[in-house]
């Protein structure tokens, strides 16, 4: 218990009132662990920004418990939370310079002024912007605001930092350098962050774990792995990552395993869920690239080759099934485009059990 | 090329209107009053045209004894001080209500902040005299004001406000406030309240968020209505006359008189030229103050 750094429980924010009333924030629990890269990833508008603003106090809650290492803080005003967080816009003070901005936090906390200035120097280095003190927020690059934002939000030592899309107004280059950074600042301060974003990859690469949301509510927790290889609805699995859905009837149920038949009269094996019953309509989700492309003959499901989508390391291929579903199949390029066959042409598509899952709605 | 002197010569013509204005309507007169101040006085008035003397300026700083040695006179010096007092005074009185008026109308939604805007500029639509007798009635002994406190039985006698230098900043802040509303509105409403947000974030209260952004950040608009404000102030003669019952003389009042009942011009155009002077003077301090004061510590 203690150990968490963050604790939600049936958080709920609503909008507006009457008939206006717009529910950003549907009864959300989750525990965020000390120490953690805990992201929360989702399309705009799917609550996380607001979630975000209610641990960082900017909004009240309208129901629901916030705890923060054990107390409550749901009703305490942003000024008196051990939380800072780094804009979207980075918001740096326009009038101060770098070092007055780094150092804000710290002397709202009426500490030593000697040890405000060697705070602030230290934020600096540690976001390496040493010799930047004097300049102002205008005079520096996109990158460099950024790292000015992470300083400031440091300095103030918060048990937790909040990350709003930090990375999103920067090229893909500076963005990868300060994904680095910022995995790197995680590992060095030993604070837990709390990271948004609506970008996949960089909710995968980054996280320790991960919060996937839509319509206001939680829809899966876990870690990057999870996420992608076990999602368990179809929300999840199409907004991480490519995914052929598939809609099958389960034949049968055992040991774990269970079998389908698509829609196109073909059957495939699979991993069972707890609660499946055969019997049931179901969705499959396979991804692409866990399934194979075979020349004609070999077993597999007979399909038409439709497209072929050259793009580098890969090859996309859209083939259709015998009642026309259409399916991706993603094929490294090893071996320079060998899976070049024709539009047209006839071939089979490998299913292996383990990448076929069954998802929820 | 052509065509790039074709632009200029547009753009000559877009701001000549104004140049004009300004040389026919501004430079001119001032530079007649500048040549006044430097005339022998009319008997009957106006000025002995062509003539040259210095005597309006030393009349400012000091009497001629009979022997026609030079006595320091302070009395002039005084009223001028006097006027400023009164200036900065009223400056401070609108500062502190307009800026708390001028955050409220920012953080109000924008449909009611046009309203409000409205609001603030109906003063303006009403005569001067009839706001100034209209503060007569409330501050006089027995007046409105009187009548409310001593009805609620907080105080049992006058408070004899009226006829003092706080009645005159009261009449005169009442008249200007809004040139000070405005331009600070006007600086807040730009104001990007995420800096507030970031403020809090990082531990800074109301006041002090208060005091360390927003104040900053208004503070072209709060430089530039405290500017509004204090210059006309200085000139100002009507208030000062009607709720200073002409017991404390003002600059403004000094020289309308000397241009009406004392009947010495040069001597008012002297003043004006003096008036003239101190205002630049204190405008220069803010543009020398103000190209430094960003981004500076």
């Amino acid at each position: 218990m203690k150990d968490w750094a963050i604790e939600a429980r049936g958080l709920t924010k609503r909008f507006g009132t009457g008939a206006d009333t717009v529910t950003a924030l549907d009864r959300v629990s989750v525990t965020i662990r000390e120490n953690e890269f805990f992201t929360l990833l989702g399309p705009s508008g799917c609550g996380k920004t607001t979630l975000l603003r209610l641990i960082a106090g900017f909004e009240l809650p309208s129901e629901g418990k916030l705890l923060l290492h054990g107390q409550r803080i749901e009703n305490l005003p942003p000024f008196r939370r051990p939380v800072n967080t780094v804009f979207q816009s980075y918001a740096l003070f326009p009038h101060l310079s770098v070092l007055r901005n780094v150092a804000f936090g710290p002397e709202m906390q009426r500490r030593p002024k000697a040890e405000i200035e060697a705070e602030a120097r230290r934020m600096l280095e540690l976001v390496r912007l040493e010799g930047f003190e004097r300049r102002l927020p205008r005079e520096l690059s996109g990158g460099q605001q950024q790292r000015v934002a992470l300083a400031r939000a440091l300095a103030g030592r918060p048990r937790v930092l909040l990350l709003d899309e930090p990375l999103s107004a920067l090229d893909l280059k500076l963005r990868r350098e300060m994904q680095i950074e910022l995995k790197r600042l995680q590992h060095e301060t030993g604070i837990t962050f709390v990271f948004v974003t609506h970008d996949q990859e960089e909710a995968l690469t980054m996280s320790d774990r991960i919060a996937v949301m839509s319509g206001g509510r939680i829809l899966q927790i876990g870690t990057p792995t999870e996420i992608y290889e076990q999602p368990t609805s179809r929300f999840v699995a199409d907004f991480i990552g490519e995914t052929n859905f598939l809609d099958a009837h389960c034949e049968q149920v055992a040991e774990g395993r269970a079998q389908f038949r698509l829609s196109s009269g073909d059957l495939v094996q699979g991993l069972a869920i707890p609660g499946l019953m055969s019997g049931s309509e179901v969705t499959l989700a396979v991804r692409p690239e866990r399934l194979d492309l075979l020349a004609d003959g070999q077993p597999g499901i007979p399909a038409t080759m439709q497209d072929l989508l050259y793009i580098g390391n890969d090859t996309v291929c859209t083939v259709a099934l015998a009642d026309g579903t259409e399916l991706q199949v993603r094929v490294q390029n090893r071996h320079g485009a060998i899976h070049a066959s024709a539009p047209g042409s006839a071939v089979r598509v490998g299913v292996e059990p383990q990448a076929v899952r069954v998802v929820g709605d | 090329m052509a065509r790039q002197s074709g632009e200029g010569r547009r753009r000559a013509l877009l701001i000549a209107p104004s140049i004009l204005m300004i040389g026919l309507f501004m430079l001119v007169p001032v530079g007649i009053m500048a040549a006044i101040s430097f005339m022998e006085r009319g008997s009957g008035g106006g000025v002995n045209w062509g003539s040259f003397t210095t005597e309006p300026y030393l009349q400012f700083l000091f009497e001629r004894d009979l022997d026609d040695s030079l006595l320091l006179n302070t009395d002039y010096l005084q009223i001028f001080f006097r006027s400023i007092w009164l200036a900065a005074l009223t400056t401070a009185l609108t500062l502190a209500v307009g800026l708390p008026t001028a955050l409220f109308m920012a953080l109000q939604p924008e449909r009611r902040r046009n309203l409000l805007i409205f609001l603030v500029t109906i003063p303006f639509w009403t005569n001067l005299l009839v706001r100034n007798y209209a503060w007569i009635l409330l501050l006089r002994n027995n007046g409105l004001i009187d009548q409310v406190l001593m009805g609620l039985g907080l105080r049992s006698e006058p408070i004899g406000v009226l006829y003092t230098t706080f009645s005159i900043a009261v009449g005169l802040a009442y008249t200007f406030m809004p040139f000070m509303v405005l331009p600070i509105y006007a600086s807040l409403e730009k104001l990007d309240w995420r800096l507030v947000e970031a403020a809090y974030d990082l531990g800074a209260d109301r006041w002090r968020a208060l005091r360390r952004v927003v104040v900053p950040l208004a503070m072209p608009g709060i430089a530039a209505g405290c500017i509004l404000v204090f210059i006309p102030c200085l000139g100002a003669f009507v208030t000062p006359e009607l709720l200073g019952g002409g017991k404390a003389l003002m600059i403004g009042n000094l020289i309308q008189s000397q241009f009406g009942a004392a009947r010495n011009w040069p001597f008012g155009a002297a003043l004006s030229m003096a008036l003239l002077a101190a205002v630049l003077l204190a405008m220069m301090f803010y543009l020398w103050r103000y190209r430094r004061a960003p981004g500076a510590v």
